[in-house]
């Protein structure tokens, strides 16, 4: 593969939580990589390490923890070289996060507008009707009607859906080339949450985007995702394409998430009907 | 055919301030003896209004509910607000027998086969409810709500916010726990896949209102209404 076509690189990550002594490893020896472009998925149950592992490639780890061991390269440049000045460059610039409940991301004195702007004014030195114009666009793209409107508006004055969306807006108007996406579709109804995977799938389509998509859900990650990494226990069980996965788990731990998943095809009643 | 529960033609209203807000709009069912019952709709649908009426903490604005059992015990998404934290899991669990003065003997006897039963070592009855995992306090309310003795349970989304593999667990207890006991479930869902797998009938709720009611297989197989046709598109 060539260099070139690599956004990310993770090599033999470890994360330590500093609660105790000896200090206990959550993500162990964790590699993988994503090309520029791609969506990948990563799948596992609370504890398996997924969220620590994304949190770690901005450095947005709690204080009670941090990395140690491994290499986390972003187009070829070694993230951990960089001075919080410079990450701060990167963050909400290049690479972009979402997380599960934008309320608590949002700030809820200040209006959707300014908080999607935010962005601009940290990264860029355009002007404010310039900002705005972006902002308005970058709204309607994440499929927020009446725009200008909702320019104005506070986040509590929207429903979880919009505000999951205002994220987005946020997220992409930087025109990030990474999309970090921890949960982002967990709290919403189904339909909410199928209009949203949508919209991911199009920014990818449209942008080139990559996406790096967390979720405990392994059906919303088989309709999102090209590839996935199956975590458990601070590591990754098993990793490829997502049909080949779900089909044909080569891992007793793959094989039993899936069984648990529920589906349609089959009761758990063992009595008759009628 | 018995029933634990009539709900007939039950409205209910919220006000706030001058607002009023029609929340359940002439919703009609029965709850069979030795049934679960699936009740399955998004956020905001009225779904657990209806459960607050049925226990009438919210009252209805017209209509009739008749219990022909017991009140039924709840069991919540997150029990960790229904356990009290001070106190030991044993000591939460014999509150209910305590009541209704039955001797400690017999009392701690019948929560250790219970917890036995339900998966729980008897090592968790000495625990505190923080010290438990989000599984095992969902079985800790299961194995509370049983011991109360009601024959009828309104199970309001107990397994959505657990792991898919301990969710499986918690859904196969629930079943075999029914089938074992003959109980009655009234079990609340926004997962179309979850009712599938535990439900023999189903109603679908949307904006107060339930659009559609009948026997499982005829539902998923055989949807009337545009509202589950569409759940049942969004949902793989």
């Amino acid at each position: 593969m060539q260099n070139g076509r690599k956004l990310l690189e993770v090599k033999d990550l470890n994360i330590e939580f500093y609660d105790t002594t000896p200090p206990e490893r959550v993500v162990k020896g964790v590699s993988f990589s994503m090309e520029k472009g791609e969506i990948l998925g990563i799948v596992g149950e609370s504890g398996s390490g997924k969220t620590q592992t994304a949190l770690s490639i901005l450095r947005l780890l709690k204080s009670n923890s941090g990395i140690s061991g491994g290499q986390i390269l972003f187009k070829d440049r070694d993230l951990g070289l960089y001075s919080e000045q410079e990450l701060e460059q990167v963050r909400g610039g290049e690479i972009a996060m979402i997380f599960q409940e934008p309320m608590t991301s949002l700030n809820p004195v200040l209006t959707v507008g300014s908080q999607i702007e935010e962005g601009l004014s940290l990264h860029t030195k355009l002007s404010a009707e310039e900002r705005k114009r972006r902002a308005i666009l970058a709204m309607e793209e994440a499929g927020l009607q009446r725009a200008e409107e909702l320019y104005q508006k506070y986040p509590h004055q929207l429903s979880g859906g919009m505000r999951q969306r205002v994220m987005i807006a946020a997220a992409l108007v930087t025109e990030p080339d990474l999309l970090i996406a921890d949960e982002p579709t967990t709290a919403l109804d189904v339909t909410i949450q199928a209009q949203i995977l949508e919209l991911l799938k199009e920014i990818n389509r449209k942008h080139g985007t990559g996406i790096l998509f967390i979720s405990h859900d392994l059906a919303v990650i088989r309709r999102l995702c090209r590839r996935v990494l199956v975590m458990n226990e601070g590591r990754v069980e098993e990793a490829g394409e997502v049909e080949m996965v779900f089909e044909h788990p080569e891992k007793e731990y793959t094989r039993k998430l899936l069984a648990a998943i529920p589906n349609r095809r089959e009761s758990l009643r063992r009595r008759r009907h009628g | 055919m018995k029933y634990v529960l009539e709900v007939k033609n039950v409205s209910a209203i919220y006000r706030e301030g001058r607002t009023e807000k029609t929340v359940l709009k002439g919703v009609s069912f029965e709850v069979r003896e030795n049934e679960i019952l699936g009740l399955v709709g998004e956020s905001g649908c009225g779904k657990s209004t209806l459960s607050k009426v049925i226990l009438g903490f919210v009252k209805a604005s017209q209509g009739e509910i008749v219990h022909h059992t017991k009140m039924p015990q709840m069991i919540f998404q997150d029990p960790y607000s229904s356990l009290n934290p001070k106190k030991k899991i044993g000591w939460i669990l014999e509150e209910p027998l305590r009541i209704r003065k039955i001797p400690v003997h017999e009392r701690m006897k019948r929560v250790s086969e219970m917890a036995k039963k339900t998966g729980l070592g008897e090592e968790i009855l000495t625990r505190r409810p923080g010290e438990l995992s989000g599984g095992q306090r969902q079985r800790v309310s299961i194995v509370a709500a049983l011991l109360q003795g009601s024959r009828f349970l309104i199970a309001d989304e107990p397994v959505s916010a657990l792991d898919v593999t301990i969710q499986r667990q918690i859904m196969e207890l629930m079943v075999s726990l029914q089938e074992e006991t003959g109980i009655s479930i009234l079990f609340i869902s926004h997962d179309l896949n979850v009712i599938y797998q535990m439900c023999d009938r189903v109603l679908v709720m949307k904006d107060g209102e339930i659009v559609e009611k009948g026997e499982r297989e005829e539902i998923f197989s055989n949807p009337q209404s545009d509202y589950m046709k569409r759940l049942l598109e969004t949902m793989p």
